[in-house]
């Protein structure tokens, strides 16, 4: 059980993820109802321990509180709005589709689910291995950081807010090896600029990221744009 | 003349005590119903942000923040994922998390602190206990747990910090910090459904 995402419910009742991971987390908690379970069962206790530190409240607080009240609109019944399932994007061969092709594009997109779904398991697999490290990759204008596991033989992009590289071109992935750099794998955000890309090799040093031709190189042909090294 | 006549009181449509009771009827949009809410929830949630931001000022502005969220959301709670003071427990603590976290070189001063002073239980702040029997039998159910269990919750629950920088501060695995945590808490669930 050393890639069990089910770890990550502990930290993730008392708040004690970092964003990326606690977002991950949510995603196998939409598909996983086990761990919804036991991940509700925690959160009572876990408020136990807030109630626990229960205080006499300064009695300023309640009028304060009574008069915000009584200024603020409620929000509408429901769910709340939460982060968007992953989009999947419509294969463009549906628009100028017939009938029989609609049923053939449908079924590309349930694969393309399907591979979501699996793609997301391998990322929450190495970020929840009990042996999982963290790696800062920083350079001017790019910061990731990217999470790597021995025992799952992986590791994970994870980026916010990172350009989008030119047409036609793609961010590339190093690992140093001795004096070389090997090709670990390439990556590109997605339209809000976040990467969640995992590349089963793991880095032993150095990490570099430089932006290649889309089709991948075997050694760098630009400058590293961000780097990092293992500790 | 007899005694002075004082304002009829209409009869309350909730039990005062019912927590559940009174967010159905806040989510309707009830503000008395709110007020008896408030008399019931405002302990924890003052609590729970004095314990985890610790500047007592700090702390209440993070309450009054929560506690306007909880009218502002008491729409959308759902029962079926949980009881309504575990609801508002969860975005007490979530808040106040989210306060101490927000600053980088805060959250750096603070791992650093607790490693030097070797912070592994983060003290309850001053302010009069509101609960002495839930303190009781949280502290009796804590005691099921093994050191290393019970350190890594009051660290993540109590101090506000990531597993990561619990594992910084006990100078331990990531990985044992977080199945510790996860053991921990699945013991503290048992021990507290056996206590009450």
């Amino acid at each position: 059980m050393t890639n069990d995402p089910h770890t990550l419910v502990g930290p993730y009742v008392l708040h004690a993820l970092p964003p990326d991971e606690r977002d991950l987390f949510q995603e196998h908690l939409d598909r996983c109802s086990d761990c919804r379970t036991e991940a509700a069962e925690l959160m009572a206790a876990a408020a136990h321990l807030g109630q626990a530190a229960a205080v006499v409240p300064p009695a300023a607080l309640r009028d304060v509180v009574m008069a915000d009240v009584a200024r603020t609109r409620q929000v509408a019944p429901g769910p709340p709005v939460r982060r968007a399932a992953p989009r999947l994007s419509w294969p463009t061969t549906l628009a100028a589709a017939a009938a029989i092709s609609v049923v053939v594009a449908l079924g590309a997109l349930l694969v393309q689910a399907d591979h979501r779904a699996d793609r997301a398991q391998d990322i929450t697999a190495v970020v929840a291995a009990p042996d999982a490290r963290s790696v800062t990759v920083r350079g001017e204008g790019a910061t990731m950081r990217l999470v790597l596991s021995e025992e799952e033989a992986g590791a994970v992009v994870i980026a916010e807010d990172l350009a989008a590289p030119p047409p036609g071109k793609t961010y590339a992935l190093w690992f140093g090896e001795g004096s070389r750099m090997v090709p670990a794998g390439l990556f590109s955000p997605d339209s809000d600029g976040s990467v969640r890309t995992r590349v089963d090799a793991v880095p032993a040093g150095t990490v570099g990221v430089t932006v290649e031709d889309a089709g991948g190189v075997d050694q760098p042909t630009s400058p590293v744009i961000a780097s990092g090294t293992v500790q | 003349m007899g005694r002075p006549r004082r304002h009829l009181q209409p009869v309350p449509a909730h039990p005062p005590g019912d927590a559940d009771a009174l967010l159905r009827a806040v989510a309707q949009g009830d503000s008395d119903a709110f007020a008896g809410l408030y008399d019931l929830i405002s302990p924890t949630v003052v609590g729970i942000a004095r314990r985890v931001v610790r500047d007592p000022d700090q702390a209440d502005e993070v309450a009054q923040e929560v506690l306007l969220e909880v009218w502002r959301l008491a729409p959308t709670y759902d029962p079926a994922k949980g009881s309504c003071r575990t609801w508002i427990s969860t975005i007490a603590h979530r808040r106040s998390v989210d306060r101490v976290r927000s600053e980088q070189a805060e959250r750096n001063r603070r791992v650093r602190d607790a490693e030097r002073t070797g912070a592994a239980d983060p003290d309850p702040v001053a302010g009069s206990v509101a609960d002495d029997d839930e303190r009781r039998q949280v502290a009796a159910a804590l005691d099921h747990l093994t050191d290393l269990q019970r350190q890594t919750i009051k660290l993540a629950y109590y101090g506000g910090y990531t597993y990561a920088q619990v594992a910084e501060i006990l100078d331990l695995p990531l990985g044992t910090v977080k199945t510790r945590i996860r053991d921990g808490m699945i013991r503290l669930r048992d021990a507290l459904e056996v206590a009450s």
